[in-house]
This record gives structure tokens, sequence and C-alpha cells, in this order.
């Protein structure tokens, strides 16, 4: 009984993260509900919700690039060259607004770009959180922004988001985290349970389904769970890394455990990033956000200022989950994780944990390449 | 008495070797092909065991790598060829420590902590420029045998200089050198200049520790060992059997199977 429960609710899940901005318009078509798209990591979707629209974190389809491609610069990466080149082809249209988090150049000029293709589509605004978080006046900086993106989304909305809307946004976001984490346990007992790509599609399917209904199947997912028995685990496994604001492709997930490895834990943005922290309940909604915000137990490279101890964080968290290794993965392009290779690779060495770097493109080529390296790097924990 | 077998599957050639329980080589072979599938791999490890005297029965274990180790359903196991190549260039020679290997398209740098045991590697992911490939276009853009390359390469004084970034455009490179009147031996001197210093970046990135062994096919071109050799500012030993070092790695990791060494 509890396979099929589960069974039905990945089922769910795969499809909601199919085809995810046809799904969200059918979606928005059925239930007159307001949409507004969040570029990744981390804009407080609790603010949008407490404005009674649904918010939704924006994903890298699996369409190659095409009309978008002279749109772009070289140098941006897959999410951001997907999303110009979805916004190109009209697909984004039936957003209400979109959001955007000034955390690096690629994120910034996707914003442009799509601000002068589509001028009249939807309202889009850009929102720059403070980056030196060492500095005394972080606090109010990060406030005075959150405020003014409250306005905005109050502005879309045609509504004021009062403290009580807020509050309970907060708490049900913080619910839905804390069914991901108790899933997350899950998956730490029961490395061989679930396959990686259907551990992310857990999460992916809850940056696009309404919180209230992806609690509701989180509950019936845990539960199944419980009820299961899966297989016990043997053999090697793997934490992998990184990734910031866009899933890897299936392809390389499915490669990772393809080679006999099992992925044991992760911080990747579509995983353990995105629900660890929640929004502190004892000062006022707009302190928990920006607290939230603010908190630096995750190492969040695009919020810092100069060296950030994310390798010394991975090598706890493999030690943790007991992984003979470390798969860092590095979409290509992104700035703010390949300038912080460099520590994370000192830090795995000196901890004696063998690792890997895999640079992964915006479109998926030479697979077998990724395989061979990857087989070879099992070989050696042998 | 069974035997052990190892199988490299590369994009051009397909190589068996068979060693005896007693670790000894009774045969090895090497095939080229145009198409080198699991067909060639079996034609490559039948021709081998008849040179021995012996038939299929007498495989106890056998062990595939390279490019194409996993179209080979009739293998016992898989193996990388970066395992592979290091064991085979370990016990051909004991105590290496850096191991290039240039195929037909892919390359890579294996770095062993002088036991055997590989430590890091770097390889080839984005392109084939620099591999045996690269060298078979060069080759045929010359219009010289691809087995004259390496000598004629050691007659130039002023190689010319040539992208080592992407086999296609280094071809219209050299065409468009030829067409200004550059020497043959030039632009054969420069094409393994680009292959040297495609490899000397890749070996930095897995590391150089002398001694150095060379595998592969391109390891039979002078012209590419001298320039690495001369980049690396150290001796670059190349087996007598270049092609055979990642079969030869597979067939050791098969007897390790059968209980044989």
């Amino acid at each position: 009984m509890g396979e099929s429960t589960v069974s039905e609710v990945l089922d769910k899940f795969r499809g909601v993260i199919e085809k995810p901005y046809e799904k969200l318009k059918q979606w928005k078509d059925a239930h007159e509900v307001k949409v507004v798209g969040c570029s990744p990591m981390h804009f407080p979707e609790e603010m949008i919700h407490a404005a009674g629209m649904l918010p939704v974190v924006l994903q890298e389809t699996e369409e190659p690039v095409t009309e978008g491609f002279s749109l772009v610069h070289p140098f941006f990466c897959g999410i951001t060259r997907n999303i110009i080149d979805v916004g190109a082809k009209g697909g984004l249209h039936f957003f209400d607004g979109l959001i955007f988090n000034d955390i690096c150049i690629q994120s910034r000029n996707a914003a442009f770009t799509l601000k002068r293709i589509l001028p009249e589509a939807f309202p889009l605004f850009l929102f720059q959180f403070p980056t030196f978080q060492d500095r005394e006046t972080v606090r109010e900086d990060a406030m005075r922004e959150l405020e003014k993106m409250r306005k905005n989304i109050e502005n879309l909305a045609d509504r004021r988001i009062d403290e009580g809307d807020l509050a309970r946004s907060i708490a049900l976001f913080n619910q839905n985290r804390d069914f991901l984490r108790r899933f997350h346990d899950w998956c730490l007992r029961n490395p061989r349970g679930l396959a990686f790509r259907d551990r992310q599609a857990v999460v992916r399917a809850s940056m696009l389904t309404p919180k209230e209904e992806h609690c509701e199947l989180m509950a019936s997912l845990l539960k199944g769970l419980d009820q299961m028995n899966p297989p016990s685990f043997e053999g090697k496994g793997l934490f992998v890394s990184g990734h910031l604001c866009q899933s890897p492709k299936t392809a390389i997930l499915d490669l990772i455990e393809g080679t006999g490895a099992t992925v044991v834990d992760d911080d990747l943005y579509t995983g353990y990033r995105y629900y660890a922290l929640d929004a502190g309940t004892e000062a006022g909604p707009m302190e928990a956000i920006t607290g939230r915000m603010l908190d630096r137990s995750i190492p969040v490279p695009t919020r810092s200022e100069g060296v950030l101890r994310w390798g010394e964080y991975v090598v706890e968290r493999a030690k943790y989950c007991r992984a003979q290794g470390v798969v860092v993965l590095i979409a290509k392009y992104c700035e703010p994780h390949l300038f912080q290779y460099p520590f994370i690779k000192s830090a795995l060495n000196a901890a004696g944990i063998p690792h890997i770097m895999l640079e992964t493109e915006p479109e998926v080529v030479s697979l077998e390449g990724m395989r061979t390296r990857l087989q070879a790097f099992l070989e050696m924990l042998d | 008495m069974k035997v052990a077998a190892g199988v490299d599957i590369g994009s051009l050639t397909a190589k068996s070797v068979i060693l005896g329980q007693d670790g000894k080589m009774a045969a090895y072979r090497v095939i080229q092909g145009k198409i080198v599938d699991e067909n060639a791999a079996k034609a490559s490890l039948e021709q081998a065991l008849e040179e021995a005297h012996l038939d299929r029965k007498a495989v106890g274990f056998l062990v595939t790598t390279g490019y194409g180790r996993n179209m080979v359903h009739f293998a016992d196991k898989s193996i990388t060829e970066i395992s592979c190549h290091a064991r085979g260039a370990e016990c051909l020679h004991p105590g290496v420590h850096t191991v290039i290997d240039i195929g037909g398209q892919d390359s890579k740098v294996i770095a062993l902590d002088g036991g055997g045991r590989v430590v890091n590697f770097a390889m080839n992911d984005k392109c084939a420029a620099g591999t045996g490939r690269f060298l078979e276009v060069m080759a045929g853009a010359l219009d010289v045998p691809l087995e004259e390359m390496g000598a004629l390469s050691l007659g130039s004084d002023d190689p010319a200089s040539i992208s080592s970034i992407c086999t296609v455009f280094a071809e219209s490179e050299v065409i468009s050198l030829k067409a200004r009147g550059r020497s043959k031996v030039d632009i054969i001197a420069g094409i393994h200049e680009a292959i040297g210093r495609r490899m000397h970046s890749m070996v930095n990135q897995a590391g150089l520790t002398p001694p150095v062994v060379m595998s592969g096919g391109v390891a039979k071109n002078v012209g590419v060992v001298s320039v690495l050799e001369r980049l690396l500012a150290t001796p670059v030993i190349v087996p007598q059997e270049p092609q055979i070092v990642g079969a030869l790695g597979a067939a050791l990791f098969a007897l390790d199977r059968i209980g044989g060494g």
C-alpha cells in the first residue's frame, strides 16, 4: 500500500515538473489566480503568497535554446538562456509578474533582456538584496529592499499585504519546508529508497505548486514512505554539491546513479538548500523573512563577500552522511560557484575526502565522457 | 587451466591481451576497423586466442575497457580505461607516476601514487582535438601517411603555429598554411606542438611526477613524444607496444578474479 501511494504522489510531482510553464498556464486558467515567477535563489515567496497570488520559482525546461539564442551573451548559464528563450517564444506571457534576483551578472542581464523584448507582457522587478553581509547596516538595508518589493507585490496584487497575511504565509511555507526536511531525513536513512531524480522532482514540484497542495501531497508521501521496505544500502555513497539555481538535467542525475553509486545527500538549490532554513516566528513577519535571508548557516555564494567556508560545510555534510566521495556539479558560467570552487577543492583535499568536479553544459553534451570520468572516480574509491 | 583476457575497444582499434594464470602474456592482438563494435572486440579476442592456441572456453574472466566497453555483452566486467591504463603501465614500468594516453578520440593523463593506485586524472571532455583522429585528419589534409608524420616532423627547425582547440578549424589552418607555401615538415611539426601544448595543460591539471609512461597509438609518433619530452622536461617512456597498455590492464584485473599472478 505504501508503494502505491508513493508511486501516485511521485507521478503527480513528475507531471508538474514536465513542461512546467504549460501546466502553470492551465492551472492559472482553471483557478483565476495571479501567478508570479521568481528567479532563483531564495526570493521570499511568502510575500507573494500573502498577497493572494501563486509564487513559482522559474525552472529550466528541457527544450533546446533556439529563438532566444541571439539574445544571450556567450557567458550566460543554462537557466538564464532558457528563461530568455522561453520568453522569446511566448512561453512566459501568462505570468502576471516576474521578480529577478540580482545575484549575478547573468540573472541581472536576463531581467534586462526580458524587459527589453517583452516590455508590455508583465511587470518585471529586479530585487536587490545586499550582497555584502558583513556590514553593520545589512539588516536595515535588507529590510528596506524587502519593503520596496512588498509594495511592488501589493501593486501587482492590487491589495495590501497585512502582517496577519504574511505571518500565515510564513507558517505555511515553514510547514512545507518541515515536510521536505522530514522527506530529506527519510532519504538519508534510506539512500536506496528513491532515485535521485525523484527526490529532485519532490522539491521542484514544491517550487511550482501551491504550497497548500504540496503539503497535502507531502503528508501522503511521507505516510507511504513509512510503510515501504526499501532495499538496504550497500556500495558507494556520494554527496552531490553545487548546481546553484537550476536542477541538474535528469540525464545527469540518472548518470550519477547509473554508475552504481548512490546519492546519499546533497546541497543543491533544488535539494536541501531550498528547505533547510525556516523563517523564525519570534519577531514580526518582515523581520522573520529578513532573518531567513541573512542566515548564513548554509553558505550562499550569491550573497557573500570573499571566502565563504562552503568547502568546510561540504566536508561536514559529507562526513555526516558518511559519503565515500563528493561530486561537485558546477553549471557552466556560474561565476558565484566558480569563484568558490578552488576553496571547496582545498577543503576537501585537506579533509582527505575524494572528490570530482563535473561541469555541466547549458545543453547536455558528452554524457559518455562524463560517465567514464565518474566511473573512474568510483574505481579510485575501491 | 584458465586464462585472463582483457579487451580494449577504442574508437579506431580493438585490442586484446591474453594472460596465463602465471601472469605471463600468452598473446595479444590489435585490429583496426572503420566501425569498432562488439564484432570487432570479438574478432580481436578470437584472433588473440587463436595465436595462443586456445579457444573461448579457456577464458576464465574477461574484462573490457575503452570507449566501447559497455557494448560487449559477453564481458564479465567493464572497467574504465583510466584504471586499466594505470594498471597496465604500472605492470610494464613499476613505479610509474604519470601515464599519458592519447588514443583515437580521447586523451588522458593519469597520476599514480607509485604503487599503481590512481590518485588523480584529467581527460579531454569537450572535443577530440589533439587525439589520434586529429592526426588522421591532418595527415589526410597533408596527403602524408600517418605513420610517417612523426619522423618527418623531426626535420623541422621552424614549426608552424597551429590551433590546438578544434580539429576542424586546425584542418582549415593546415590547408591555408599549405597554400601559403609552408613546408609540410614545418606544418607537421606545428601539429605536434599543438598536441604537445594541449597535453601539457592536461598534465598540469592532473599533476606531473616522473617517471612518465605514454600509451595509446599516438605514442608511436616519435614527433609527439619528442615535443612532450621537451615541454615536460622529462623523459617519456614508450612501451614496446603502447596500444595494448589498456587491454593489458584489463587482463590484469581479470587475472585478479581467477586468482592468478
